[in-house]
């Protein structure tokens, strides 16, 4: 139950049926409830005929067609171009991430469970916050070049601060209840912190580094664009260079697959989680 | 009876200690900014090049030198601009969009596709195809952070009609609420202060949208001072750029709470 609550904010699936669903009797909402890929595919379609349709009045170069998108993916699948610079940004994306979710749940943790250490970091942490993790992008190229080192140092820190933010919120929710009951059993601090404090904040953990995810592969894309030779982010912007609008098209799937992959993973791991808890 | 005795006593106690614990937050707080600074600028002194590292000294002297030549307001100026256009137009575009999604069955599959798909796209993806459609000006980084802004906004106007407890749907309609008179007076309502955290969240967004977009293309505006000052070392400039950054943040983040509480308080926004 609590797992369904959690979902509902990021995740569009209903598992219930709509608010409104019982007294309508429209075409359209049969047809919802006989089949949702029914519509899916419907909308799809319509999408891509749209597409077509508008793709003939403008040059390729400004809108290409679904079918030249579709050839210069299939080329650009061929020739490992497309693979070989996924492989760059997503290598860059998972070391930073790992990085920056490590200290930051560490910090996040140490900040939660002592009072001195929270009100030490909390001035940094509320100002930084409100800062792209991206305008950092500049000086970290200044400091430490344009090679790997900034990408990855700018991953860690645009994951840190987030899984570290939310790993403190997780920690403050830990239920009261929870705690009393367990230091009334016995358990020491060590024990408190391992078999309550940890578990309970998890959830919070996992949604802290599933944000962090995408924000990651945003701010990856412009460390590619503005300096990089390989990753899907050097790729728009060669392709803009060389103004192949369906390379760009190519990218920018790309992208939106992998973001897509990683979240619906996170989404898995905090079901799991959730279920372990709250079971 | 007891504990009414003790009553008053108690609470001036308790107020006096939470005096106490306040003070010693600010303490804290002020201890915490000084190490900050004190390891800033023995960092700065070890560095060998002053240009890579200023010193906070140095920070705060380039911060007036851009306040009086004029060039820090208007970046600030260009930056907001941007952002308070595309957030607007993506919030509302992101309203309409979730309380079509949330009102209609058919509408909620058709579109969640796209969606779907698309909000896991950085607004930064489609920076070069926007300049291309849009041109170098304006429009083309307001669109990027309008689109940002829309799926949040949708996302969280979605849930917040999901959220609506049947038992008042029940209650207007068995009360005889018209389709119209529901949506209007129960369903609308129930999702504003979803919507306004969405586009709370949303903020951070178009933040980084438009900080991105102004490093990659454009003339103006605090992206563009932080990535052209690269190309004179001048690292004081980019300082005093994300410091004028997590300003601006904090204080929009924060005039949007207060406005939103007094002008939206009865929906419950806040926290």
């Amino acid at each position: 139950m609590a797992a369904e609550r959690q979902e509902t904010p990021t995740s569009l699936k209903v598992r219930r049926p709509a608010a409104g669903a019982e007294r309508s009797t429209k075409f359209g909402s049969r047809l919802a409830r006989v089949s949702p890929f029914a519509i899916w595919f419907l909308s799809l379609a319509l999408f891509v005929a749209f597409w077509q349709f508008a793709s003939g009045f403008y040059p390729p170069a400004l809108l290409p067609s679904p079918m030249r998108t579709f050839h210069t993916f299939v080329d650009a699948i061929a020739s490992g171009q497309l693979l070989k610079n996924a492989r760059a940004t997503f290598g860059r994306v998972v070391i930073g991430f790992i990085i920056g979710s490590a200290i930051g749940v560490a910090l996040g943790l140490l900040a939660g469970c002592v009072r001195l250490a929270r009100l030490a970091l909390d001035p940094y942490v509320n100002f930084f916050r409100f800062v792209p993790a991206i305008a950092l992008l500049t000086p970290f190229v200044v400091w430490f070049g344009i090679g790997e080192t900034s990408k990855i140092l700018l991953i860690a820190f645009a994951t840190f601060f987030i899984a570290m933010l939310n790993t403190i919120a997780g920690v403050d929710d830990v239920p009261i209840n929870r705690l009393r009951a367990a230091r009334m059993l016995g358990a020491d601090p060590w024990q408190v912190f391992t078999l309550i404090v940890v578990p309970s904040a998890l959830p919070y953990v996992l949604t802290g580094m599933r944000i962090a995810m995408g924000i990651s592969f945003a701010s990856i894309i412009v460390a590619e664009m503005v300096s990089a030779d390989l990753g899907l982010g050097f790729l728009l912007s060669y392709a803009q260079v060389i103004s192949a609008t369906d390379l760009q098209f190519v990218a920018i799937a790309c992208l939106g697959v992998m973001g897509w992959g990683t979240d619906k993973i996170f989404q898995i791991l905090t079901r799991a989680a959730l279920g372990r808890v709250s079971g | 009876m007891n504990a009414r005795r003790e009553g008053a006593p108690q609470h001036a106690r308790a107020s006096r200690r939470r005096r106490l614990r306040y003070t010693l937050n600010v303490v804290i707080y002020v201890i915490s900014i000084s190490i900050f600074l004190i390891a800033w600028y023995l960092a700065s002194d070890f560095f060998a090049i002053p240009r890579l590292f200023p010193s906070p000294q140095r920070t705060f002297l380039t911060l007036l030198e851009l306040v009086e030549d004029g060039s820090l307001e208007g970046d600030i100026a260009a930056s907001l601009a941007r952002i308070l256009a595309g957030f607007a137009l993506g919030s509302a575009i992101g309203i309409a969009l979730g309380l079509l999604m949330g009102s209609s069955r058919l509408m909620r599959y058709a579109l969640d596709p796209y969606v779907n798909f698309l909000r896991f796209i950085s607004g930064i993806a489609w920076i070069p195809l926007t300049t291309m459609w849009l041109g170098l000006g304006e429009s083309s980084k307001i669109a990027v952070v309008a689109y940002v802004t829309v799926f949040a906004v949708a996302i969280n106007t979605l849930a917040g009609f999901q959220a609506i407890p049947r038992i008042r749907l029940r209650a207007a309609r068995s009360l005889g609420a018209t389709r119209l008179q529901l949506f209007f007076l129960v369903e609308f309502p129930s999702c504003i202060d979803f919507a306004l955290r969405g586009m709370r969240l949303a903020m951070a967004g178009a933040f980084l949208t438009v900080v991105a977009a102004e490093m990659i293309a454009a003339e103006s505006g605090l992206g563009f001072l932080i990535n052209s000052s690269r190309q004179f070392m001048a690292t004081d400039a980019m300082f005093v750029g994300i410091l004028a950054l997590g300003a601006l943040g904090f204080l929009v983040d924060k005039v949007f709470l207060v406005v939103g509480t007094l002008t939206l308080g009865k929906y419950r926004l806040g926290r």
